[in-house]
């Protein structure tokens, strides 16, 4: 029974907080795949950290078997899709996986600037996109306004939008039919070599790495050796499985069928997301179009707060890795903070993930230093150096000019904002492309702008700007040529190279001053006073000075009340936790961060 | 209540004794401890249930009066709120019990303008051999911002009286740092009070406690406090007075002229074990620290229903018995000694707290002579800081 004809493979597209996430519940317990007993609320995100910030970071699927109006039996296969900006090129592979998709729209809200890039995605990948219109039965649904946002906005014909609450099971039976009949079955190419598309994988200590896949053509059978097309490694299945949503062995996975594959693959990054999987004894010609290698766009460096923790911190990562291929990390030495590692991240959300999992569970102190990009330095001998690390930057003698990634950044917001947007963008430097009304309210704004700018405090400042109303997309770009320099920190006269960053130069001064007060605020006062300077180059740009400790008040003892004594101490004591000497000054970890908390006016 | 570690002085050389008496006449602007206005009624009960609780302890714990008193002090509060015959009855539920050393030291706090020639001369027949005037300062607009109630006129008066009554040890004690004040009104309330019949000068800074009515004056921008740069240049000339006038600072915030140092405020830092009875009193007995319920009236309840008034009892363990000792020797001129610290806790103060005292000495906080570690000039100022280190 290879026929691909009972066969269904979608996605949910959704804004954060649209409801993805509820309605993939919802779509499981309908059909029975799991009881309402044994769901936990929300399956699919399934590390604590997903659950608590909502959000899906890495793609899961699950197989759904379905009993349609026509008597017949279909599987639906859900494949679910991380939903951040850090994350499009593993939302194109879960994409690239489906035949369709359905489009989830907050009655309320509306169509989001992050729905948009998705559905665009959606769309170069030929899904047939099914609009759910999700939460009418709230009181301030406008369903009718919000279809008029998708047929203007997206362009997609919304006549036959399903309404829906996810949250009340209404609509749920529809969304069911309407993949059964609107989503095209898989093409049928059982007798073609086999290709299949690597769109996830993950780390299992038994297992070795595991290849999510979608079989494209052919198939693939339990002991087929199989080959990785662009590394060219081959490996032995051991074991095929599809998820219910729990992981059910099979001895076959079919064209078109979504499952996993072990292979005792010893490392992930031999298991790349996008890759195509192929029959080592019958490959094809070609892989699959779309691979890329994930590029890291900020970087930043994690250090122990205990030097003593350098092993265990490298274990952590190695382990992380395991099952993010995504993050890059290499070891590297700072003066200040002695030995840690630069790591490189898809997005400052995915470098947060990392940095908490890491706190979380592998129980490490860290202190991490402000996110930097990477900058190609081009040298007066012709060289040209890509530099993520402030502190690596050659002296400005050696410095013919220095080029930094821009970003095409898409804002959504009520027409109201518009003026703060533009300043806002303005402010970062950013150059202005076109602007295009969505509808009466709503208006669509393009900036190029420098990935640097945005991840300073970009987000905080849009939100605070928009009242939480603007959504953000963005792209790189390329590389662009700035005045950049480097502008040092220097605490009781010594430079702290962890403090280092890469700066616009016209705004060097600007941001030094805020930083020295920043950090004046965050680093206690000591036994001897501590100026801190901003310093680019030769040329002091901001100072301010940590006073000295507060001279002890002669204080009277209580009639013999040396607990309460012993109390104070003991709060004072608590302060100094979470420390790290640097030469003579002790800087608390938040301090590192300082650059991301300024404000500046 | 765990075991407690085995202690210092609990080998039972001798013993301190601490009466708390909560009454004032009125409350003074900045205190926030156990010491209320008003309560008059309460006195004959309360030296009832004092005098019932020291019989409840000495029930409970017959062995202590075996232990030798070498002090004992009527702290406030205002003690001297008593009647003289208040006081004696206290004097002799004590006595009936515990047994005086000969030369044993008994201090009464008291405040100027309050006590008559004869209640003075009443003290000295009821054996008490030290007062402690609460003297603040000597300016009188101060002094009724503090709501002190007494003139400087008065202060002066009293130490005098106290001297003709026959007490050849006398304390003032002194708050500097109070709002308005100057580094030159320092020098003055220094050198005035140096020049006084005192053998003993204990100083405070003033401390600003929340729920005082000075605090709410400061809160609502009606008085404002010298800033620290101020406070400290006052503590520096503080102490050049002091010791010009031939005071030696024997401890943080006490000074003598004349080696009369307050052997019961000695017990509290040099790790000895003393008794507290009264309302919110505190005890080190044998290695576990005591407190009793502050307020009057429960206080009271609590005896009348014969039980101990205690709301804490901490059994103090190794760790922070050897970190206690550290940090209260340090304040002392006598330092931390070595060996005293590995006859207490059976272990060397080098293993112990080796690097910590190596750290302090290279940040010049500590200093080492001989067989002890003292604060420096600068430590002494950082007390807070080098003494946290022990926690």
């Amino acid at each position: 029974m290879a026929s691909t004809e009972h066969i269904r493979n979608f996605c949910i597209i959704a804004h954060i907080d649209h409801g993805k996430s509820t309605l993939a519940d919802r779509l499981i317990e309908e059909t029975g795949t799991l009881t309402k007993r044994e769901m936990e609320a929300q399956v699919l995100d399934s590390m604590d950290l997903e659950r608590e910030r909502g959000i899906t970071i890495k793609a899961q699927s699950v197989r759904l078997l379905h009993t349609a109006k026509d008597g017949k039996q279909y599987t639906l296969n859900l494949i679910d899709t991380p939903g951040h900006v850090d994350f499009s090129y593993e939302v194109s592979r879960s994409l690239a996986a489906c035949e369709g998709a359905l489009l989830v729209v907050d009655a309320a809200q509306g169509v989001e600037a992050q729905t948009l890039a998705n559905v665009y995605l959606a769309l170069e990948h030929d899904l047939e996109i099914i609009p759910v219109i999700n939460k009418i039965d709230l009181p301030s649904a406008d369903p009718e306004r919000v279809k008029r946002e998708i047929e203007d906005i997206i362009g997609l014909d919304a006549s036959d939008a399903i309404l829906a609450s996810a949250k009340s099971g209404i609509g749920i039976q529809d969304i069911l039919e309407a993949i059964v009949e609107r989503i095209p079955a898989p093409p049928d190419k059982s007798d073609e070599p086999t290709r299949a598309l690597i769109f996830d994988s993950r780390f299992d200590s038994y297992k070795g790495a595991i290849a999510y896949v979608r079989v494209k053509e052919g198939s693939i059978k339990k002991k087929d050796i199989i080959r990785m097309m662009h590394d060219s490694k081959d490996f032995e299945v051991t074991e095929l499985g599809v998820f219910t949503p729990n992981l059910l062995p099979v001895e076959e996975l079919t064209c078109g069928s979504v499952g996993c594959i072990a292979a005792s693959i010893k490392n992930v990054r031999d298991c790349h997301v996008g890759d195509t999987v192929t029959k080592a004894d019958n490959p094809a010609k070609e892989p699959l179009p779309g691979y890329r290698k994930a590029v890291s766009m900020v970087y930043c460096g994690l250090y122990p707060t205990d030097s003593k923790d350098y092993d265990n911190l490298r274990d952590a990562l190695e382990k992380l890795n395991l099952n993010d291929a995504a993050l890059e990390y290499e070891p590297e030495t700072s003066i200040a903070l002695g030995f840690g590692f630069r790591c490189g991240f898809l997005g400052l959300l995915h470098m947060d993930v990392i940095q908490e999992r890491l706190e979380r569970e592998y129980n490490l102190s860290l202190i991490t230093t402000a996110p930097s990009v990477n900058y190609k330095v081009h040298k007066t001998n012709g060289d040209v150096l890509e530099i993520d690390n402030p502190s690596k930057l050659p002296p400005p003698t050696e410095i013919d000019f220095i080029e930094e990634p821009y970003v095409k950044a898409t804002t959504i917001v009520p027409k109201d904002y518009v003026g703060a947007i533009m300043e806002l963008s303005q402010d970062k430097r950013g150059e202005y492309q076109s602007m295009e009304y969505l509808d009466e309210t709503r208006v669509s704004i393009v900036y190029h702008l420098p990935l640097g700018e945005i991840i300073y405090d970009y987000f905080d400042k849009l939100k605070s700007a928009t009242k939480g109303y603007a959504s953000l997309d963005y792209e790189l770009i390329g590389y662009k040529a700035s005045p950049m320099v480097k502008m040092d920190i220097l605490l009781n006269g010594d430079p702290v190279d962890a403090l280092s960053i890469i700066v616009h130069k016209d705004r060097a001064a600007m941001r030094g001053r805020a930083l020295a007060e920043k950090l004046k605020e965050l680093i206690p006062r000591q036994m001897f006073e501590i100026p801190i300077q901003a310093a680019v180059g030769n040329k002091i740009v901001a100072r301010e000075t940590v006073k000295a400790w507060r001279k002890d008040v002669l204080a009277k003892c209580y009639g013999g009340d040396i607990s309460r004594k012993r109390k104070l101490l003991e709060k004072q004591k608590e302060g100094k936790k979470r420390m790290k000497a640097v030469g003579s000054v002790e800087i608390p970890q938040e301090a590192f961060m300082a650059i991301l908390k300024v404000d500046d006016k | 209540m765990d075991t407690p570690c085995v202690t210092t002085d609990s080998t039972g050389r001798d013993m301190g004794i601490y009466l708390h008496i909560p009454f004032c006449r009125h409350k003074c602007a900045y205190c926030d401890f156990a010491a209320y206005e008003g309560l008059q009624a309460y006195y004959d009960e309360y030296v009832e249930a004092l005098c019932h609780e020291i019989e409840l302890w000495v029930e409970k714990y017959p062995e202590c009066t075996k232990i030798p008193v070498d002090t004992i002090y009527f702290g406030g509060g205002t003690p001297t709120q008593l009647s003289l015959e208040q006081l004696g009855k206290i004097l002799s539920a004590v006595s009936q019990y515990f047994t005086w050393k000969p030369n044993v030291e008994a201090t009464i706090e008291a405040n100027p303008g309050e006590l008559s020639f004869a209640y003075v001369k009443g003290l000295r027949e009821l054996g008490y051999n030290r007062i402690s005037y609460g003297v603040q300062c000597f300016d009188d607009a101060l002094l009724r911002l503090l709501r002190r109630g007494h003139t400087a006129a008065e202060a002066h008066r009293a130490v005098h009286e106290a001297v003709e009554a026959g007490f050849t040890n006398s304390n003032i004690d002194l708050i500097y740092g109070l709002p308005g004040q100057s580094v030159e009104d320092i020098r003055r309330q220094v050198r005035t009070a140096v020049a006084l019949p005192i053998t003993h000068i204990s100083i405070y800074g003033l401390q600003l406690e929340p729920g005082t009515n000075l605090h709410a004056q400061v809160e609502q921008g009606r008085i404002c406090l010298p800033d620290e740069d101020a406070a400290e240049s006052m503590y520096d000339c503080m102490l050049d007075t002091l010791a010009e006038a031939g005071f030696e600072r024997y401890e943080i915030s006490n000074f003598t002229n004349c080696g009369a140092y307050s052997r019961h405020n000695l017990r509290y830092w040099q790790y000895k074990d003393y008794l507290g009875f009264g309302a919110g009193a505190h005890s080190f007995y044998k290695g576990v620290r005591r407190e009793n319920e502050g307020y009057v009236v429960p206080y009271v309840n609590r005896l009348r229903n014969h039980r101990l008034p205690l709301i804490e009892e901490v059994a103090i363990d190794e760790a922070r018995a050897m970190g206690d000792f550290c940090f209260l020797a340090l304040r002392t001129k006598w330092g931390l000694c070595a060996t005293t610290f590995e006859e207490t806790f059976h272990q060397s103060l080098e293993d112990t707290y080796g690097e910590i005292l190596e750290r302090l000495t290279r940040q010049q906080l500590l200093e080492q002579r001989e067989d002890s570690w003292h604060l420096t000039r600068l430590g002494a100022k950082y007390g807070n800081h080098v003494f946290a280190e022990f926690i």
